[in-house]
């Protein structure tokens, strides 16, 4: 039965039983109490993509397995078909400086276990939430900072979307 | 040993990364001619606020080439990430809602364990016909920055920012509108230890099909192998293709039976439109 239809039936019980006792007594006023239970979809970043320390000249990569990879937490409607896509940065930027990010992967699991979890190319993959409405997303990638890399604070976005 | 006191120096020297995303219900709005009006909640059940952006545009689901999900419409994003709408002339000649329906506020600011409303707004042309009429609904929630760290400061910090869209649908009703599904092309397989099942599901009527695919695995004997149950949504054509965990069989003659109805756990009742159930079937061998 529908979660909406049976707050409905509860309140009508309830209203039901109030009437019964207003019945035998005098000065009862009923109200009828309703709730609707709406089942929301939330996507949230349960994790950042962390690469700690970069040093001029070395490559550094966070695969999706590690612990610093981005984890995004997706909670929905049991079974449901989505679409996930991730929208990626070419380069973090400071000020006028860029510093190239690349190789991004992506994976997904209806476990919180990334080392378990399927990959997915970054412009889009189908899959099912699990039988409890629950998705978890990761990505990695790497920086290539120049030997010659200005210092600075780079920054960029990592998007991901999910389609119902 | 080792490992943990190396993840904790890491957590010590690494502030996290507070969740940041937004609940957003219902997952699919429904809006008729006689209210103009649809409602969508946002909910954030975190302790920072949420940047949120809202759009829309015209899409619809469909399949692609190997049944998995796709959006007919999907944004695109440009160099610097920022999402990229279709063009209005996009939706020429489709049922589209996109140019008619507004949200409000397009942008706002959600304060943590606080609930805010987008408020949707139809306009409908005069003279439109008697149909249902489709746009998407993109809420974008900008999270927090990574905290820059480091213990040895070797000049180079990195942050990334984290965001993420969620794209729903909104269908406008106006006048008498129906709905059904056809189903064709039915096939199915055992690969490995999972069923996989693909039907051919056309839309009938003038409305989109929300419904429920169901699906049952038995043996020669009768007895239930394996189930499953996938919520869809048929805008015109799909042929989406289901798994489904089956374990070990042994070889011989199954029976899928395949029932498409309009159950939806998910949904008020009263936004499903009414419409026969479907029934096939299709004989599965596992040598």
């Amino acid at each position: 039965m529908n979660t909406a239809s049976k707050l409905t039936l509860a309140a009508l019980a309830l209203t039901v039983l109030a009437t019964a006792a207003a019945q035998a007594q005098v000065n009862n006023a009923n109200i009828t109490a309703t709730a609707t239970v709406q089942q929301p979809i939330n996507v949230s970043t349960g994790q950042s993509l962390n690469f700690g320390n970069v040093f001029p000249g070395v490559a550094k990569t966070i695969a999706t397995t590690d612990a610093t990879a981005g984890r995004w937490d997706v909670t929905g409607q049991a079974s449901t078909l989505v679409n996930l896509s991730l929208t990626l940065p070419i380069n973090l930027q400071s000020g006028l400086n860029l510093l190239p990010i690349a190789n991004f992967t992506g994976s997904y699991n209806t476990a919180n276990n990334a080392a378990a979890a399927t990959p997915f190319p970054v412009a889009g993959a189908s899959t099912s939430l699990s039988g409890t409405g629950a998705l978890f997303v990761w990505v990695g990638g790497q920086v290539n900072p120049a030997s010659n890399q200005p210092a600075g604070v780079y920054t960029a976005s990592v998007t991901l979307t999910v389609t119902y | 040993m080792i490992r943990r006191s190396w993840l904790v120096v890491l957590g010590a020297v690494a502030a996290p990364l507070a969740a940041q995303g937004v609940m957003v219900a219902p997952h699919a709005v429904f809006m008729n001619s006689r209210s103009n009006s649809g409602v969508v909640t946002l909910y954030n059940p975190n302790t920072e606020a949420a940047e949120v952006t809202i759009a829309t545009f015209f899409g619809y689901p469909e399949t692609d080439s190997l049944g998995g999900l796709r959006l007919h419409g999907m944004p695109t994003s440009d160099s610097a990430g920022r999402m990229v709408l279709p063009p209005a002339a996009a939706d020429s000649g489709q049922p589209s809602a996109a140019r008619w329906v507004q949200a409000f506020p397009r942008r706002l600011t959600v304060a943590p364990r606080e609930r805010q409303t987008i408020r949707l707004l139809a306009s409908p042309p005069p003279g439109l016909p008697d149909g249902e009429y489709w746009l998407r609904l993109v809420i974008a929630v900008k999270g927090g920055v990574v905290p820059v760290t480091g213990v040895a400061d070797t000049g180079i910090k990195i942050g990334l920012t984290l965001e993420v869209r969620t794209i729903i649908g909104v269908n406008y009703r106006k006048g008498p509108v129906r709905t059904g599904v056809a189903v064709t092309r039915l096939r199915a397989a055992v690969v490995g230890d999972s069923l996989e099942v693909r039907p051919r599901l056309e839309r009938q009527g003038n409305a989109a099909f929300i419904g429920t695919v169901r699906g049952t695995l038995v043996d020669s004997a009768g007895r239930e192998r394996a189930r499953f149950a996938f919520p869809i949504g048929v805008y015109y054509v799909m042929e989406p293709r289901y798994v489904a965990p089956v374990g070990v069989l042994p070889a011989g003659r199954y029976w899928l039976k395949l029932t498409v109805d309009t159950d939806r756990e998910d949904l008020e009742p009263a936004v499903v439109l009414p419409a026969a159930v479907v029934r096939d079937s299709v004989a599965v061998r596992v040598p």
